[in-house]
């Protein structure tokens, strides 16, 4: 099996077993990736030096008969907003170019590194992470590994096409409306959206810091699963971040869920659907035996909720910016972060007032349910530069249209893993299996149970 | 005034002004499209029924004390 098909758990086992070099795996890894670029414009930046004397290191512990870390030689990728030590950290815009160099790596990086993963570059993104197409007028679309004349989803649209591309095994993105999970269904991937506060985001430029998470996005629910464990623990130096202890997830994959009580999202989240979004979900539902269909509280409310508490906080975050640089924002976010500058603060408030009222309903929810399935979009990938899709016999502008079955979920702070499955389109697309807070371990698990039994398969795009 | 009826043309030049920001004319058409659709989208939460005295969650749901097992 070329090692580019293995996920990171198989790839690891074969480098610290020896069978093959981590500095191997990063020089091929790099070749792959600059012969791929040009096609499908996922990486912003490699980090080729930094790779390869990562990889040599670790060639050495295995040499030496010592511990190299359960990711050993593993290469990766981060969304390009992620700090790198050397690199600046453009968030996808212009306006950072000439910021230094991170002087540091973000502390999820850190954590990877220290387990023996190699980072291979940053990843290309909808600008500032406010979109959900990565088509980046500064640097380029980035296209679907599974038919590059369509768009590879957002805002972490570079992190899934290099790792639906089979450039690596695993890649980070952030979440605030979806950017995790939207990619992940369009890619056909696994990912995961963690509990808000559940990972540390020091190091990283925020969006929406009431509602940004970070998250991977692989091939595979092992990999999900020990890549969400190695990033876990505290960070005082992140006040958002959680002081409860990691609750690791990868040795209880394989745990059953024969005992879960299972509900399908009703109402809006069918209505909403294409019938290969409607179907993947009921696919899933009858491999799980699950029949019994919820409503869930104002998901239409919930969804202006999270738009508008993005639309404000991201819009006050970049006020300097768009006081001094406004000519060289992203004509694709520009408007929308004026527009966020200048929104009552009573609108706002009635958001946030809002979410309170989810926060408590979302509770009660899970007190009868410990697993909700939804789309993750609400069709396939769409095309890019498309303006518009037809959903519930209603033409709708695609660009905010491809997190109608996201953002309902954004503010509330729960754990999602998307799954992929196949159409008969030819593309994939994504289910949400959505647990209560901090019960990331339950999603993990219902995954699981899918890929093992075929239900669920991410695929590697050759376009 | 109804707060979902605000002039948006007339508003969207005084709060730039109000926040120390300008929309220059040939961004104005995007911003104020998008300020229109802002407040599209805000129109059925505005007017949701809510307590007025509702504390705001500033953040997503809390985790929980003790997390429990399945």
């Amino acid at each position: 099996v070329d090692f580019h098909e293995l996920d990171a758990v198989a790839l690891a086992a074969q480098v610290r077993r020896g069978r093959i070099s981590a500095s191997h795996v990063a020089a091929a890894t790099l070749d792959r990736i600059r012969a791929a670029n040009p096609r499908i414009n996922a990486f912003t930046a490699l980090t080729a030096d930094r790779a390869l004397e990562e990889a040599r290191r670790i060639d050495g512990t295995v040499a030496a008969g010592k511990d190299p870390g359960p990711l050993a030689g593993v290469p990766f990728a981060v969304k390009n907003l992620f700090d790198i030590a050397g690199v600046t950290t453009l968030a996808g815009s212009t306006i950072r170019r000439s910021n230094a160099p991170a002087t540091r790596d973000a502390t999820i990086i850190q954590r990877l590194c220290a387990a023996g993963a190699v980072l291979v570059g940053a990843a290309n993104m909808d600008e500032f992470a406010y979109g959900l197409t990565t088509e980046n007028t500064h640097y380029g679309p980035t296209r679907n590994p599974h038919d590059p004349a369509r768009t590879a989803g957002g805002s972490s649209g570079g992190s899934a096409a290099a790792v639906a591309a089979g450039l690596v095994p695993f890649a980070l993105g952030t979440d605030t409306g979806g950017s995790i999970r939207v990619p992940a269904s369009l890619c056909g991937l696994f990912g995961l959206k963690p509990s808000f506060g559940r990972l540390t985001r020091t190091g990283t430029v925020l969006f929406v810091p009431s509602i940004d998470h970070v998250g991977p996005l692989s091939r595979s629910v092992g990999d999900l699963s020990l890549v969400y464990d190695l990033m876990q623990g505290p960070d005082p130096a992140d006040p958002t971040c959680t002081g409860q202890a990691p609750a690791p997830t990868h040795d209880r994959l394989s745990a059953g869920v024969g005992t879960l009580r299972i509900a399908i999202a009703g109402g809006y989240f069918r209505r909403w659907a294409t019938v290969q979004a409607r179907d993947a979900v009921d696919r899933v539902a009858r491999h799980l035996g699950v029949e019994r269909e919820i409503d869930l509280p104002r998901p239409d409310l919930a969804r202006a909720a999270a738009y508008l508490i993005g639309a404000v906080e991201g819009a006050a975050l970049h006020h300097d910016d768009l006081r001094r640089h406004l000519d060289q924002f992203d004509p694709v976010t520009r408007g929308r972060f004026l527009a966020g500058a200048l929104l009552p603060a009573g609108w706002y408030v009635k958001a946030e007032q809002f979410r309170r009222w989810l926060n408590e309903a979302i509770d009660r929810l899970f007190s009868g349910v410990d697993i909700i399935l939804a789309p993750a979009t609400p069709c396939t990938a769409t095309l890019l530069g498309q303006e518009a899709i037809e959903l519930g016999g209603e033409h709708l502008p695609t660009r905010p249209s491809l997190g109608l079955m996201t953002q309902p979920f954004s503010a509330t702070g729960v754990a999602i893993v998307t799954v992929p499955l196949a159409t008969t389109e030819g593309l994939p697309i994504g289910v949400q299996v959505i647990a209560a807070p901090y019960r990331e371990e339950t999603a993990l698990r219902v995954a699981y149970a899918l890929e093992r039994d075929g239900v669920a398969q991410a695929q590697i795009g050759h376009a | 005034m109804d707060e979902q009826d605000i002039d948006l043309e007339r508003y969207i030049d005084a709060a730039a002004q109000a926040v120390g920001l300008t929309v220059p004319e040939k961004y104005r058409a995007d911003a104020l499209a998008y300020l229109t659709m802002a407040a599209e989208i805000a129109r059925p939460l505005l007017a949701f029924d809510l307590d007025q005295a509702i504390e705001p969650a500033t953040r997503p749901g809390l985790p929980p004390a003790a997390p429990g097992t399945d």
